[in-house]
């Protein structure tokens, strides 16, 4: 509880919480306005999934600068030093600091999409069941970015860095895993669908929008080819919880073992 | 004591009562000894079918909340063998799914002309409507669900059009069923105002010619109308929106001549048009926006005239697969929108663009070789593979425009929230800079 109430101290201080809700506000309104005019009984699941698509190029961004600058500046301001002699191991640390990152950010954003219903119940046909699949996706991509900031913030030592590895990182999952997808296609065949569809999915913007729009019935799975049956070999909201526990997992170890490689304090 | 003796008593009452208890099985006895010409009217009541109708009656319900025929599940519920029937005014349902009888079965078969069927509520069912060589009938507002997404292959169509001509299709409501109004072998009807969802391809056209569909909303179907082997179609200000899916589409014209395409809406489909074997198609003045593919255009498609569409944020407007054919791309002098994607100069401010437009794009080699394309379509990698292919001159011309219009009127699309943005972050800046200072 002291972690997140410093958390909460620190991140409402600072500017940069505030500035990224302000642009996710922007954004927000910006598509709503957009998604009004679109002519379709259906506006409020297009709206859905266009706010979606936006947020993917803004969210994994803001939420690995935050989560990665947390940690550094522990590092920067010797606090992690003495939490870290008063009988605290790092595991512990990170545990406690990734908890508390994730309840500062999760609850100022998803404050927000939570206030956002109010407009979208006067604009759109609201389904509140699509609205809480949304609400879940958001909610998980910002808790798999952050635990990546988390990650990148524990085995790097200086800022120069971390704002290199961050934006490399946000331009692998947005731009380069794709593109070298696209350039592997034509050699995709039924025979090596299997491991293509595992890499696919296991990246988490693909995943979490193959669940959005599975869920919301924007994408569905009758009538597919036998390529794409061999695509989707199970269910997308398996897909969707291996990713969960994959990326949150796998980063929280890798940052407890590798952190003392970069964050030497 | 009595009170309470009363309270269960009225509850029993309302636990048991029921609008439509009794079944009438004297229905089709009813049906046979009404007058030619007369009208039956039915009550609030639950009936049994399966029903013939031998002559030229009206049987009215009092409601498709009230009034219900129930088939007995072994064939047609209700079957129209007379002309001149009128219809209307009642739920039916329960016909038979056997897929294995020579027959396939719906709630409402129609074998004779000029019938009237109309208001109708039909669950449960086969097909919904079946117009088995049936001519000049009327299908008005009959509402057609189906068993839902699970059962699709099981079972049949919302209308069936089986060698039948000028018919007219309106206002119907067809959900879950699958597909929603199948064509087969059937001219020159009209299909009007109807909302088709939840279906494999809302319509589906097989050797049928010269039929007119309008105002009709085809969504969250896999296809909204898939229109092959037929002739003369005409398409007029339908929307078509939200088909998506592996290989989704809003139209697909196979082996289809002489179709007009005029004045509907592609909208948030996978693919807004495909278009292949096909001949000397008319598609004009269609707003196209959205979609991940606005058309897909196969080389063995020929002297098709697109022109005064709007293409408008789609993925990629156009591909053609397997090279340009004789398709143009302009009539008398007038273009297609191409949208602000594609900034043109107008200097002498007419309309038109002072260059040709001339798209080009790799997408299509991607497309021919691989399906899966179409699952990195909304990728932001797309624009860079775009660029590379560019960049390596591995781009192939999908459109060349030679009068591509332009819209005047239109701001460029700075939106003003984001220059509030930029003015709140200029704010903020300016804030903590004076705080610094103070």
């Amino acid at each position: 509880m002291m972690y997140i109430w410093k958390e909460w101290k620190e991140q409402s201080r600072g500017k940069g919480i505030w500035l990224s809700l302000m642009m996710l506000i922007l954004i927000s309104i910006s598509v709503l306005l957009q998604a009004t005019s679109f002519p379709s009984d259906q506006g409020f699941e297009v709206f859905l999934l266009s706010l979606y698509d936006v947020n993917v190029y803004v969210i994994p961004l803001l939420t690995l600068f935050l989560a990665s600058f947390s940690i550094m500046q522990e590092k920067e301001q010797k606090t992690l030093y003495f939490l870290l002699t008063k009988k605290e191991s790092y595991r512990s640390f990170l545990w406690k600091k990734s908890a508390a990152v994730q309840c500062v950010t999760l609850s100022i954003f998803m404050g927000w999409y939570f206030i956002l219903a109010i407009p979208m119940k006067f604009f759109f046909t609201f389904h509140l069941g699509h609205y809480l699949v949304f609400f879940v996706v958001l909610a998980v991509l910002i808790l798999i970015f952050n635990q990546l900031g988390l990650f990148l913030g524990s085995i790097l030592s200086n800022r120069m860095q971390l704002i290199g590895a961050n934006i490399f990182v946000w331009f692998l999952f947005i731009f380069l895993f794709d593109l070298i997808a696209l350039y592997y296609l034509p050699y995709v065949t039924v025979q090596n669908m299997k491991w293509f569809s595992l890499v696919y999915f296991l990246n988490p913007l693909h995943t979490l929008r193959f669940y959005l729009e599975t869920s919301i019935g924007m994408f569905p799975l009758e009538h597919m080819s036998r390529l794409m049956e061999k695509m989707v070999w199970l269910p997308p909201v398996v897909f969707f919880l291996i990713d969960v526990v994959l990326w949150v997992l796998s980063t929280f170890l890798l940052a407890n073992s590798l952190h003392q490689k970069g964050g030497r304090v | 004591m009595k009170k309470l003796i009363l309270l269960i008593g009225w509850l029993l009452v309302c636990i048991l009562w029921s609008p439509f208890v009794e079944a009438d099985e004297s229905l089709q006895d009813q049906i046979d000894h009404t007058p030619e010409g007369a009208t039956l009217e039915v009550g609030a009541m639950s009936f049994e079918g399966n029903l013939v109708i031998r002559k030229a009656i009206h049987l009215k319900g009092a409601g498709p909340d009230q009034t219900f025929i129930n088939g007995d599940g072994t064939g047609n519920v209700i079957t129209i063998e007379a002309p001149g029937v009128h219809l209307e005014n009642m739920s039916v349902r329960n016909s038979s799914f056997n897929r294995n009888s020579s027959e396939e079965y719906a709630a409402i078969k129609i074998r004779s002309n000029q019938n009237i069927v109309e208001d109708i509520r039909i669950t449960d069912s086969y097909h919904g409507v079946y117009l088995s060589q049936a001519h000049d009938n009327v299908v008005r507002r009959v509402t057609v669900t189906g068993r839902g997404s699970g059962e699709i292959a099981g079972q049949g169509n919302g209308i069936m059009v089986y060698y039948s001509n000028k018919n007219q299709i309106q206002e119907n409501q067809i959900s879950d069923t699958r597909d929603g109004i199948f064509f087969d072998y059937s001219n020159e009807n009209e299909v009007t105002g109807n909302d088709i969802t939840q279906t494999r391809y809302g319509l589906h056209y097989m050797y049928s010619d010269r039929n007119r569909l309008t105002k009709n909303k085809f969504h969250s179907n896999i296809g909204g109308a898939a229109i092959m082997h037929s002739r003369g179609t005409i398409l007029e200000d339908n929307q078509f929106s939200l088909n998506q899916g592996s290989r989704a589409f809003g139209v697909l014209l196979q082996s289809c001549d002489d179709t007009q395409v005029t004045g509907n809406q592609f909208f948030q489909n996978g693919r807004g048009m495909v278009i292949d074997q096909s001949q000397r198609n008319h598609i004009e003045a269609n707003m196209i926006f959205h979609n991940q593919i606005g058309i897909e255009l196969w080389a063995s498609s020929m002297e098709q005239v697109f022109a005064r569409n709007r293409f408008v944020k789609n993925t990629s407007p156009v591909i053609t697969i397997g090279g340009l054919s004789n398709n143009r791309w302009s009539e008398n002098q007038k273009g297609n929108y191409w949208g602000q994607e594609f900034p043109l100069a107008d200097l002498d401010q007419n309309g038109i663009g002072d260059s040709p437009l001339v798209y080009e794009s790799t997408l299509n080699k991607l497309i021919e070789k691989n399906e899966l394309v179409y699952l990195f379509l909304n990728s932001p990698a797309i624009d860079i593979y775009e660029t590379l292919g560019k960049f390596l001159n591995q781009q192939e011309v999908m459109v060349n425009d030679a009068n591509p219009l332009l819209d005047n009127s239109e701001k460029p699309s700075f939106s003003w929230l984001w220059g509030i943005a930029v003015l709140g972050m200029g704010g903020i800046w300016y804030h903590s800079k004076r705080r610094k200072k103070t």
